[in-house]
């Protein structure tokens, strides 16, 4: 019997475990859903110059930079559409492969690499979101290259823009999503 | 509302007008009210709308970011909106995701599936959250009604004091225009009863206008126009109805008056009629039964009158008639009663009578004026009446008593000859009643032929010889046997039946005496008596010569026997049908001579042939020297005129012989034969050899 117990015992600690585990991975996954969600969001209230020659007919492409993370979050965003185009998602290692994409997410861990690979008057139509969700202090961050950023705000994810670096790449963002985000960067309210 | 037959046109049209411009104006009105309620719903959706529009597309970025609070400012906005009763966002999975609401909770929990539409009156709007073709939600807008209903509500009551408005000045606009229309018609109504009240056609309406009101008057005028004409013609018409109704009135008037006149007066003669007779003569036994005295009733019958009647003609019996009627009436007292009862009968009534020679003169008057000769045309016509009298209370105790007994007393008078009165006796009914049998008898004697002709030789006074025969009727009754002459003769003269009997004998005892001779012309005279009334007939020589002709008998054998009366006064047309007579060669002879007052210059002034001295002077001719000088006067004075002369009733040699001494020219008489039926007397003149002997052996 008491070994039952002990077996029972074990059986509910480890299912408990399992369902806090499994609690655990479905949190990561629905915040994912959400980040992937805000990246296509986001990328909605843009506009890209027309006549840079970036935009490939019919497609926009999102390079995610040398990040694994949510790729199963990142399904769903496969076909989906922006401004009637269709959106597709694809994973760069460099810099350098990135001049077809119009849109790059990378992690706040590959902002050093991300920031390291571009020259100094890096300047290209190309939205950069960064995923800063993971910290929650923002202030003193090196935001080159970063266009907007994905922060925590409590339990809710709050976005900053460089809207300097956005006009400067040729970026039009709409003023509906700048009512949500907090302006930083050189044009950011005292 | 009442807008029956009753109503005036005036209200009627006012009352039209108003319900026109009332429905129309409702109408309006309504459609106005609907059309600015659609406006307004329209308006206020499209409002809801484009507020939704805004808010949601102020909300794509919340909702895209989940950012509530971002999305509670922007509803929040519409704080300042206070048509806005609440608005709410829902994610794109339909959850509600922020709310804003004025007042009370009227958010539903769940999006509603309409577009659009009313929720706990209130109107909402739902719109879809849109960017780029991505959906990121909907909003759901409410706004309050209230002020859309007030302002409903206002719009109501602006439309309905506009519409009081319009109706009282529809009111004014009509009661004025229907003037327009019906003043004409209330002035040609105005005048139609004026022309009834007053009955004046001469009237005309008044035309106001010159539409179809206008040609009604016109059409009106000349339709009184054709009246006034029609009532002038009904006028004539009426006047002339009225005259011609007078004039029937006056003639119904003067038709009942003659009528009533001719219901108590007779007709011809305008005396009273047996009615007022008899109420007459009630009433006066009604007098005399209450008061005492007498009366008397006088019948009076014409004598002879029938024969005038049927050979001169009704139209001369009846001027006869007047004219006795009228010298019947200068007879009568103002108390007396003269009345025809019918044809040649008169009675009158005598009332207050002091005795019966009283009746008696009166009666003796009208017989008087009867006497004197009624000139008819070309007529001289004698006349003579028998009058019958009846007395009160003697003779009868009721009206109709006393009328038919004074009928019987005039019977009675005929019966004695005529021309004179009776009074009345109780046996004077077996009289009348045997004259009125024997009248029956007579009747069905002529009818069946009853009559038979006798003969009475005429003889030469010297000779002896026979120089003729008189036919004598005769007749026998099957009842009575043979009937005397003396009896008959008068009742078939007073009956009109003598003409018949006198025509028959004639034309019988012509063949008869034709038939002795074997219808060679006779030797001896044959002697016919005629009826003194026969001689009114202007036709009596025609009558005669046709006889003649159909017999083949000689006029000149032939000797008609009148009576003396007949020449009684001058009579010119008696003249004039002897003179014919003569033409025909037939010699006249006078019968009875001596018992009338005939004038001697008469005698001569006719173409008489013979004068027969009655028997009643030869009868006594040897014993009564008067008869004697009579008779020798007669037959003198007869010669003397040129006349022959006849003693008849010669039944002795006395009287044979004081005849033949006094230069008679023939006798006749039992002494000379009796009459006799026509073979005896063929028989007598055979035994003379005078004629031929009967072959078949006649009595010898």
């Amino acid at each position: 019997m008491t070994d039952i117990r002990r077996l029972a015992g074990w059986a509910l600690l480890s299912a408990s475990l399992l369902v806090t585990v499994a609690s655990a991975v479905e949190d990561e996954q629905r915040v994912e859903q959400v980040k992937a969600a805000f990246i296509v969001n986001i990328a909605r209230f843009v506009t890209w110059p027309e006549d840079e020659g970036l935009l490939q007919p019919g497609r926009h492409l999102l390079c995610l930079y040398r990040g694994t993370f949510f790729d199963d979050a990142m399904n769903p965003l496969q076909d989906a559409k922006l401004s009637g185009q269709r959106l597709q998602v694809i994973e760069i290692q460099r810099m350098d492969q990135s001049d077809a994409c119009t849109i790059l997410f990378l992690s706040n861990d590959e902002l050093a690499s991300f920031q390291g690979e571009l020259p100094m008057d890096w300047q290209r139509p190309l939205l950069t979101i960064l995923d800063r969700t993971d910290k929650v202090e923002t202030d003193g961050l090196s935001r080159r290259g970063v266009m907007v950023s994905m922060v925590r705000d409590g339990t809710r994810i709050a976005l900053e823009v460089d809207l300097a670096q956005t006009r400067k790449a040729g970026l039009a963002m709409s003023s509906h999503l700048l009512k949500l985000v907090r302006i930083v960067g050189a044009e950011a309210k005292p | 509302m009442n807008l029956g037959t009753s109503t005036s046109i005036r209200r009627r049209l006012t009352m039209v007008l108003l319900l026109i411009s009332s429905v129309v104006l409702a109408l309006a009105m309504a459609g106005f009210l609907v059309n600015d309620w659609f406006t307004l719903r329209t308006a206020l959706f499209e409002r809801l709308n484009a507020q939704a529009s805004i808010i949601g597309s102020n909300s794509v970025a919340a909702l895209a970011f989940q950012d509530r609070a971002s999305a509670n400012e922007t509803l929040n906005i519409l704080h300042s909106e206070e048509s806005i009763a609440a608005a709410r966002l829902f994610d794109v999975d339909g959850e509600h995701f922020a709310s804003y609401q004025r007042g009370k909770d009227v958010l539903p929990e769940v999006l509603p599936l309409e577009r659009s539409g009313f929720r706990d009156g209130q109107a909402f709007v739902v719109l879809p959250i849109e960017r780029d073709s991505n959906r990121y939600g909907s909003i759901l807008l409410v706004s309050d009604f209230s002020d859309w209903k007030k302002r409903q509500r206002l719009n109501l009551l602006t439309a309905g004091g506009l519409l009081v408005l319009s109706l009282i000045a529809a009111v004014l606009l009509a009661n004025w225009l229907q003037r327009l229309v019906s003043m004409p018609i209330i002035e040609l109504a105005r005048t139609a009863r004026e022309i009834t009240e007053k009955q004046d056609y001469s009237l005309r309406a008044q035309r106001f206008t010159e539409d179809e009101i206008g040609r009604l008057v016109d059409d009106f005028n000349g339709m009184l126009k054709q009246i006034q004409v029609r009532d002038q013609e009904l006028h004539t018409i009426q006047e002339q109805l009225e005259n011609k109704v007078e004039s029937r009135t006056e003639q119904l008037t003067m038709l009942t008056k003659q009528l009533e006149y001719q219901a108590y007066h007779d007709p011809l003669t305008g005396l009273a009629n047996r009615t007022t007779f008899d109420n007459h003569l009630r009433m006066s036994i009604e007098q005399v039964d209450r008061y005492g005295g007498e009366i008397a009733v006088l019948f009076l019958d014409l004598d002879r009158f029938k024969v005038i009647n049927d050979t001169l003609g009704h139209a001369v019996g009846d001027k006869l008639l007047i004219e006795v009627a009228q010298r019947f009436s200068e007879c009568m007292r103002a108390s007396d009663t003269l009345a025809r009862l019918g044809g040649d009968e008169f009675a009158v009534l005598m009332q207050h009578l002091a005795d019966s020679a009283g009746a008696a003169d009166v009666a003796h008057k009208l017989s008087s004026v009867i006497a004197e000769p009624f000139a008819i045309d070309d007529h001289t016509l004698h006349l003579s009446t028998s009058i019958g009298i009846c007395v009160y209370p003697l003779d009868g105790k009721s009206p109709e008593a006393i009328l038919k007994n004074a009928d019987t007393a005039m019977y009675c008078s005929k019966a004695l000859g005529g021309n004179r009165f009776s009074f009345f006796s109780s046996d004077m009914n077996v009289r009348v009643e045997r004259r009125m049998l024997l009248e029956n008898k007579l009747r069905d004697a002529v009818q069946n032929n009853r009559f038979e002709v006798n003969f009475q030789p005429r003889c030469d006074t010297k000779s002896k010889a026979i120089v003729g025969v008189e036919a004598l009727v005769r007749w026998t009754d099957p009842e009575e046997g043979v009937m005397s002459p003396a009896e008959f003769i008068p009742v078939a003269e007073e009956c009109g039946m003598i003409a018949h009997i006198d025509e028959w004998v004639l034309e019988r005892a012509c063949l008869e005496v034709l038939d002795w001779y074997d219808g060679k012309s006779p030797e001896i005279k044959l002697a016919v008596n005629i009826s003194p009334v026969q001689f009114t007939r202007k036709d009596l020589h025609l009558v005669i010569e046709s006889i003649l002709q159909r017999t083949g008998f000689p006029g000149s054998q032939l000797e008609l026997e009148i009576t003396e009366n007949l020449f009684g006064a001058d009579k010119p047309e008696i003249h004039q049908i002897f003179e014919k007579l003569v033409e025909l060669n037939i010699e006249i002879g006078v019968d009875d001579f001596g018992t009338a007052y005939s004038s001697l210059s008469r005698l001569k002034q006719l173409p008489l042939n013979t004068l027969k001295i009655d028997q009643s002077f030869v009868r006594d001719l040897g014993k009564d020297v008067d008869d004697e000088a009579i008779v020798r006067t007669i037959i003198d004075m007869a010669h003397n005129l040129n006349l022959k002369v006849v003693a008849e009733g010669v039944a002795n040699e006395l009287q044979y012989r004081f005849v033949k001494a006094n230069n008679c020219d023939m006798v006749q008489g039992y002494l000379f034969g009796r009459p006799a039926p026509g073979g005896d007397i063929k028989s007598l003149l055979a035994q003379a050899g005078r004629v031929p002997a009967d072959r078949t052996g006649g009595r010898s």
